[in-house]
């Protein structure tokens, strides 16, 4: 019986394992996107006729108005979205350049046992530069990978949704301000 | 707070310290003013710690400055100059949630309900009343998140609609497993699971792949859908790398009843599966490239079982001194780029001891009058598949296919015994599908045999998943 000569293996691997389930907390991913760049959290809440315009824009519901969002002194913003992927939720940070376009996302935590594969670097990097009016479909503008192909479109989907939040909402704070972002608000 | 707790301890120093002089009083005075703030700062760390589950170390602000109407009133004042100020909603300035600390997903079940299934109408040409119209699969899935780590998931599937002693239905759990996240990129699973072999195995869902009728490669040499009893570990790289390990249980040489299957008619399903030989595997992808994947598997465990078949029952073939070890490897790739989707893939499987195996056969068919099937010594099949996607409109889209394979399960028998010219063929596929929704499908296809012509048929079939 020679395979037995393996059950040690998944046993060492438990042994000399990481604690962390996240890929990165919400700071890090801020620093990953916009390296040394200070951002101040923004308390924003979509009212209702906006997330009506962003999901007609998106083609896409809104399912939650209050957003995980932060902007920097250029006027840089990272906003912190969930999706599901088939069956459990990925947590993603999107970064925006003031102008609009996408800086890049990060995958900051997948739970589901499959399609792990999104949080490729090469994937994402499909995203650099999309903004406002791109297509945002998997199989048209952005590869899909195959075997993970629900993780892919959904994640293409909610960044689809937020660069429409960012049309309809958020353009006015792209905005640089006018001095550093913790002097901005009076925020700990 | 601070000035209440040093009120407090002025109104008991002059009990405590009656003969002290002002001096001393005014330095232990200072002293506990110094530890008061440090307690009060410890004690903001620590909440901003449990408020962010340890993960972000960003502090809450001072509880007497949260929802600072101030503050608020400065992203007001800043979103007012901008050019949709009405549709900004002032909200207090809020402490930063954890990462997975939504409100919304929060709330989402801890168990979730998700199912598959299809049915599917088989016309054949030759002799149509080899036609069938078939409730293929009903699946339900059971998916349970214990905490950020820890999860279930399960399927339970129903084949053919009816399942009882007199139908040919059958009722299954294909999946039953434990997975723990070790690490973010590494994962390791215990129970019943899919093995990490080809295409269509893992992503066996309908909508997934293409023709009414999985592939032939993908049935007849990889076992789909082919679970295993064990332990296993995923995981994936940032670079595009995803590799999976693992000890399961094996096949049972003993069970082999089907020689257009090898594999199919003698895996366990943890139906009280003998275990005396385990098995490993191993799979490697690369998908670091968007539109691109490419990898390989490879599976090795032996199938004699101890013989526990013939010791239980003594009217059975006696395989002692078969160790029967199954090999099986495959290896694939595909290309998806806009609206093209290219797929090929390769797989072998070899059975030793094939020889000993149906020699032991040969005698028990003949004291018995019987006519069980012979273990072949090696089997293979392999196709290459084209699909575009001609037409899209929002979430529908057509997409036409086609698909050349070729399959021999008995491409290798050990002397004295035939191959069986039914076992082997070559099948051309044409075919659309058409998805309404990326998880509904309507499939058409024709299929022909060009080996074994009375095999040709079209098949029509619905899917769906969620």
């Amino acid at each position: 019986m020679p395979s037995l000569r393996w059950l040690p293996l998944p046993l060492a691997v438990l042994a000399v394992s990481a604690y962390a389930t996240s890929y990165l907390d919400a700071e890090q991913a801020r620093q990953v996107l916009f390296p040394g760049v200070t951002f101040e959290q923004l308390p924003f809440g979509l009212n209702p006729a906006q997330a009506a315009a962003i999901a007609a824009q998106a083609g896409l519901p809104v399912r939650v108005r209050q957003l995980r969002l932060w902007r920097g002194a250029g006027g840089e913003l990272v906003l912190v979205d969930e999706v599901i992927g088939k069956h459990d939720r990925i947590t993603y940070a999107l970064g925006l350049n003031p102008d609009g376009t996408v800086k890049g996302i990060e995958i900051m935590d997948y739970r589901e046992s499959y399609g792990h594969e999104v949080r490729g670097a090469a994937w994402r990097g499909q995203f650099i530069g999309k903004a406002v009016g791109a297509q945002l479909r998997v199989d048209e503008d952005i590869r899909n990978i195959g075997g993970a192909t629900l993780s892919c479109r959904h994640v293409t989907e909610g960044v689809r949704r937020l660069l429409a939040t960012w049309d309809i909402a958020l353009r006015p704070l792209s905005k640089k301000t006018a001095g550093p972002a913790s002097d901005a608000l009076p925020h700990a | 707070m601070t000035c209440r707790v040093v009120a407090v301890a002025l109104w008991f120093l002059p009990i405590t310290t009656t003969r002290a002089d002002e001096a001393a009083m005014l330095t232990q005075i200072e002293r506990m003013s110094a530890l008061i703030e440090s307690l009060q700062r410890r004690i903001a760390d620590l909440e901003s710690h449990v408020a962010t589950g340890g993960r972000d170390s960003t502090r809450l602000p001072q509880p007497d400055r949260v929802g600072d109407p101030s503050g608020a009133s400065s992203l007001g004042a800043q979103a007012a100059s901008a050019a949709k100020p009405a549709t900004l909603e002032k909200r207090p300035i809020a402490a930063e949630p954890a990462s997975a600390a939504d409100p919304v997903f929060a709330a989402e079940p801890a168990t979730v309900v998700s199912g598959y299934g299809e049915l599917n109408y088989n016309r054949y040409l030759r002799d149509s009343s080899r036609s069938r119209a078939d409730l293929r699969r009903f699946v339900i899935g059971l998916n349970h998140r214990f905490d950020e780590r820890l999860s279930f998931v399960g399927e339970i599937e129903w084949e053919h609609a009816v399942t009882s002693a007199s139908d040919a239905g059958e009722s299954a759990i294909e999946q039953a497993y434990i997975d723990y996240a070790i690490a973010p990129s590494l994962s390791v699973k215990t129970g019943l699971y899919l093995m990490p072999f080809g295409f269509i195995n893992q992503a066996h869902e309908p909508p997934a792949y293409y023709g009414v009728e999985r592939n032939a490669v993908e049935t007849r040499i990889i076992p789909s859908t082919w679970r295993e009893g064990g332990v296993g570990l995923s995981g994936t790289t940032v670079q595009g790398w995803s590799w999976d390990a693992g000890v399961t249980t094996g096949f049972s040489i003993a069970r082999f009843s089907d020689a257009s299957a090898p594999l199919a008619s003698t895996h366990q399903e943890m139906q009280l599966a003998n275990a005396h030989d385990l098995a490993t595997y191993g799979a490697l992808n690369y998908r670091g490239v968007p539109g691109l994947q490419i990898g390989g598997a490879i599976f090795r465990g032996n199938a004699g079982q101890g013989n526990a078949t013939y010791l239980a029952d003594r009217t059975q073939p006696d395989l002692s001194g078969v160790h029967a070890p199954v090999t099986l490897w495959e290896t694939h790739a595909r290309w998806q780029s806009g609206r093209l989707d290219l797929q090929a893939l390769y797989a072998r499987g070899t059975i030793g001891d094939a020889g000993q195996i149906d020699a032991t056969l040969a005698a028990w068919n003949t004291a018995n009058s019987a006519s069980r099937a012979y273990v072949p010594s090696a089997f293979y099949g392999w196709f290459v598949q084209g699909a575009w996607r001609a037409w899209s409109s929002g979430e529908a889209s057509v997409s036409p296919f086609v698909r050349y394979e070729r399959f021999d399960t008995q491409a290798s028998m050990p002397a004295g015994f035939d191959r069986s010219g039914v076992n082997a063929d070559r099948v051309a596929t044409l075919g659309l599908s058409f998805r309404p929704h990326p998880q509904v499908v309507f499939k058409a296809d024709y299929q022909r045999y060009l080996d074994n012509a009375g095999s040709s048929r079209v098949n029509l079939g619905m899917g769906y998943l969620f």
